[in-house]
């Protein structure tokens, strides 16, 4: 196995006591090796966007973290501003939700391209030479053009697909995804999902994909990790998850989730609504939902353990309950 | 789902007015007003004399236990003038304050609102307004109406109504488009009943905001009208006029009956521009 | 009355500034029935929502409910509310589609005051039935908008919009901006109005799936055109127009290639 590329340790993170100390993730571990893509799936206040986020040092301000966020083995929450910076521009890029805000209406596209790599210290006519063909594989007809073009004259899909071009052009090792089309129309998402794939397959990148949408998730990711009010409830191979889940949050959302199938059974709705940790009561914060929870549920927090070939934090998912 | 209930319990006065601190300048200005309405409203009583008491003898006195601000020219207590004249100072810019902003309301949500010619009719009407100089209009009308309060208030009022006028008008356009104005039309409210009970409460924080800035800068201009001898006329007191009187008597040297008046001025000013620019900065805290 | 019943949109159009938003749209629904109005946006069908409600004036085309037009814009009170009780409308994001400083109660309370002022008496009753129909309680019923999650809020806008008992109940992307789990109740809640109701409904979403869970027929829209309609059992599984095709085929699944799809969509263009 090759030696992951991103490694999440036991990430807990807190905001400040001045703000009403509230925890907003719980022990969450993960690991993205070369070449894989990992999903990061959860509803609001699941804490998904905080993860994903830290990976590049970003978080919450004043918040206060424990456990290690490892990329190439450093951990990125002891990184000085240097460093951080460097890691940004070399190892680890982020396409975010909404192109729009990404980018800065005022410049030109090729501004906005060449910028880091003028940085990097690479020649104005080699950046904008790389530009031209990062454009390119995007699928950017006529990259020369498009780059003397300003982002409001770009559609919301071809604006999300110079984000990640951009993101490319450090040819990081790692990608983190956070929501990358779900300001996107469906067809346009299938095109933007099909650029980032492809790319990524072909250099080899490690993708962390963040996501609501259980169904994009699977369509993209190897394995996949469930978020549940700031702590991973459920680890597993793609196929794997949706065969055999083994946490009732998980079930859950997969019943929930309409189908476009023939013959796919109607939404089957998870009563109450998603907490966020700080919301979370003692115990399994799944268990005022679930539909298997027993006392002991609301007693004793589930650690995430070995069940079946993935994890899952449920003490009763040795039990069948789901069969 | 019962995480996010909690009975709404009424908060005490003063707790709801807290999370308005917007630091300790804020707080600093809302006393300065306090004790400037607090001044104006009990002026007959806390001041030591009468402020249009003529005493020719002890004219311009330096400040002693009789008079702690000294006297005038004309032997009259400044301190008392001072007191009497945050009545007139701040009573100028409540009218002005209260009719351009009721002029504004209506105006703006008008055009606002109906859109259309009403608009275009109405916006230039205000941009004609806005682009006179408002003390020019002032003294214009003092000069047909004669000196006094009531001519530079009338002046004054018309000439900020197109600053309230288009705040209204941007805000009102603005939430006529949010969802929650839409669905009252969906259920079939006439557009008058809609502006009065659901668009005006919801913009009244904005626009009060604006109206507490423009307090200040009224009390400035009727002050100034005051100064140039066309507002409030001697004796009463009156800050403006007082800084008039106080430039002869700077010239023998006594720096007092002028220079209070214009602190008060720029306290108050200052106070209103601060309470205004915290209000807003508040809203916009809230909008985030 | 005349003509047949229920909503007939016949030629609906509308423009802005010189670009043609919605071209033509036709389309019926039977009294009690739900059809699903489908595509991406720009392609008009917030559009044509808003000019059914009479939120936008339709540049030409007519709308008859129940044989009766609904084409010129409602003259005095009378008319206006009639209007109302014809088609009432769910936005899309229940956190702007509520007034902040009304409680929720007394925010349908207001409807019921304004188009049934005679039932004083039990106009509590009906508000708490109403509430209770979306799953809402006396608690959340005093509460302002902001203390209540984005799922009831949109309760609330169910129950604000159905307190007009109206005959169409036009839902635009009502579920869109709910998390997936709040998503599935908000569904199995209107299919148990409609079943208990008999409002018809109009669905506007860009979610096929969704569409497929909640109506009978789908219009399919594009560029302000309708492109394909039918039941929506039949357009979802034998989809005619290449564009339908299309949209079926983005929907992202296990095993899907959006590869295949992109470069199927390069092709024709």
């Amino acid at each position: 196995m090759t030696p992951a590329l991103l490694e999440i340790d036991g990430l807990s993170v807190r905001l400040p006591a001045a703000r009403a100390a509230r925890p907003i993730l719980d022990g969450v571990s993960l690991s993205v090796a070369a070449g894989e893509t990992v999903g990061l799936v959860g509803e609001s206040g699941s804490g998904k966007s905080v993860a994903c986020r830290s990976v590049l040092g970003l978080l919450p301000q004043g918040a206060g973290a424990e456990g290690q966020v490892r990329v190439g083995g450093r951990d990125v929450l002891t990184l000085d501003r240097t460093a951080l910076r460097e890691l940004r521009s070399r190892k680890v890029a982020m396409v975010f939700q909404d192109p729009r805000a990404a980018v800065d209406p005022l410049h030109r596209i090729g501004d906005f391209l060449t910028e880091g790599l003028r940085a990097a210290g690479v020649p104005a006519d080699r950046a904008t030479a790389r530009a031209a063909e990062l454009l390119d594989a995007v699928g950017i007809e006529d990259p020369r053009a498009a780059m003397r073009r300003r982002p409001h004259e770009f559609s919301g899909g071809m604006l999300q697909r110079v984000v990640i071009a951009a993101a490319l052009a450090g040819e990081p090792d790692l990608l983190i995804a956070d929501e990358p089309t779900t300001a996107l129309d469906v067809t346009t998402q299938a095109e933007v999902i099909a650029v980032l794939t492809r790319l990524q397959a072909e250099r080899g990148t490690g993708l962390l994909f963040v996501t609501h949408d259980l169904e994009l998730a699977a369509a993209v990711c190897d394995r996949i990790h469930v978020m549940y009010a700031g702590r991973i409830v459920e680890t597993r191979a793609t196929d794997e998850l949706f065969a055999r889940p083994r946490h009732p949050y998980t079930a859950g959302l997969l019943a929930c989730t309409p189908r476009i199938d023939p013959g796919a059974p109607p939404p089957r709705p998870v009563p109450g609504r998603p907490l966020s940790l700080a919301e979370a009561p003692a115990g399994c914060a799944f268990a005022a939902r679930c539909a298997f929870a027993e006392p002991r549920c609301s007693a004793e927090t589930p650690a995430l353990r070995p069940h079946g070939d993935g994890l899952a934090a449920c003490l009763r998912a040795d039990e069948g309950i789901l069969a | 789902m019962s995480a996010v209930l909690t009975p709404a319990v009424r908060r005490p006065l003063l707790r709801r007015l807290r999370p308005l601190g917007n630091g300790p300048l804020f707080t600093v200005a809302v006393l300065v007003l306090g004790v400037l309405v607090l001044v104006a409203a009990l002026a007959p009583l806390i001041a030591p004399y009468d402020p249009e008491a003529l005493d020719l003898r002890s004219s311009l006195v330096g400040s002693s236990a009789d008079h702690l601000l000294g006297t005038d020219q004309s032997g009259r207590d400044v301190l008392s003038r001072l007191l009497y004249g945050a009545r007139t100072g701040l009573l100028g810019p409540l009218l002005v304050v209260g009719l351009s902003t009721a002029g504004g309301l209506l105006l703006g949500t008008v055009a606002g609102w109906r859109g259309g010619w009403a608009d275009a009719v109405l916006s230039r009407l205000m941009d004609l307004v806005f682009s006179v100089p408002g003390l020019l209009v002032a003294i214009m009308f003092v000069a047909v109406a004669g000196p006094g309060l009531t001519a530079p208030v009338i002046a004054m009022a018309v000439a900020y109504t197109p600053y309230v006028g288009r705040l209204v008008h941007g805000l009102a356009r603005q939430e006529k488009a949010r969802p929650y104005l839409e669905s009252y039309r969906v259920q079939g409210w006439s557009g008058w009943t809609i502006c009065v009970r659901h668009l005006l409460p919801n913009i009244a924080p904005t626009v009060l905001a604006q109206s507490a800035i423009n307090f200040g800068y009224a009390l400035m201009d009727l002050a100034a009208l005051s100064f140039l001898g066309f507002g409030v006329q001697p004796p009463a007191a009156d800050w403006g006029a007082m800084i008039n009187d106080g430039e002869s008597a700077l010239q023998q040297g006594a720096t007092m009956p002028a220079l209070a008046p214009s602190v008060c001025i720029v306290l108050a000013v200052v106070a209103f521009g601060i309470v205004g620019e915290g209000i807003a900065d508040r809203l916009a805290r809230r909008e985030r | 009355m005349s003509g047949p019943t229920g909503l007939v949109v016949e030629g609906l159009r509308k423009g802005f500034g010189g670009r043609t938003v919605v071209d033509g749209v036709s389309f019926t629904l039977p009294p009690g029935g739900s059809l699903g109005i489908v595509g991406e946006s720009g392609c008009g069908k917030t559009t044509t929502a808003r000019m059914l409600v009479g939120l936008e004036r339709a540049d030409g085309g007519t709308v008859h409910l129940d044989g009766v037009d609904r084409s010129m814009r409602p003259r005095g009170r009378a008319g206006r509310l009639e209007r109302a009780r014809g088609i009432q409308l769910v936005f899309q994001d229940p956190y702007v589609s509520l007034d902040p400083r009304i409680p929720v109660g007394a925010c349908i309370e207001e409807v019921r005051r304004l188009h049934f002022p005679l039932d004083r008496a039990d106009r509590r009753h009906r508000v708490a039935e109403l509430l209770d129909q979306v799953g809402l309680g006396e608690r959340e019923a005093a509460e302002l908008p902001r203390r209540l999650s984005g799922g009831q809020r949109q309760r609330v806008a169910i129950a604000r919009a159905l307190a007009a008992e109206p005959k169409v109940l036009i839902l635009d992307e009502a579920v869109a901006a709910l998390d997936v789990s709040i998503q599935a109740q908000i569904l199995d809640l209107l299919a148990g109005i409609r079943r208990a109701s008999g409002v018809a409904f109009l669905f506007v979403s860009h979610d096929l799936a969704v569409v497929r869970h909640l109506t009978e027929e789908v219009a399919v829209l594009r560029g302000g055109r309708v492109v394909e309609t039918g039941p929506t059992v039949r357009v979802l599984t034998e989809p005619q127009h290449p564009y339908t095709r299309l949209l079926l085929d983005s929907v992202p699944r296990r095993g899907w290639d959006p590869g295949r799809i992109a470069a199927g969509r390069r092709a024709p263009a």
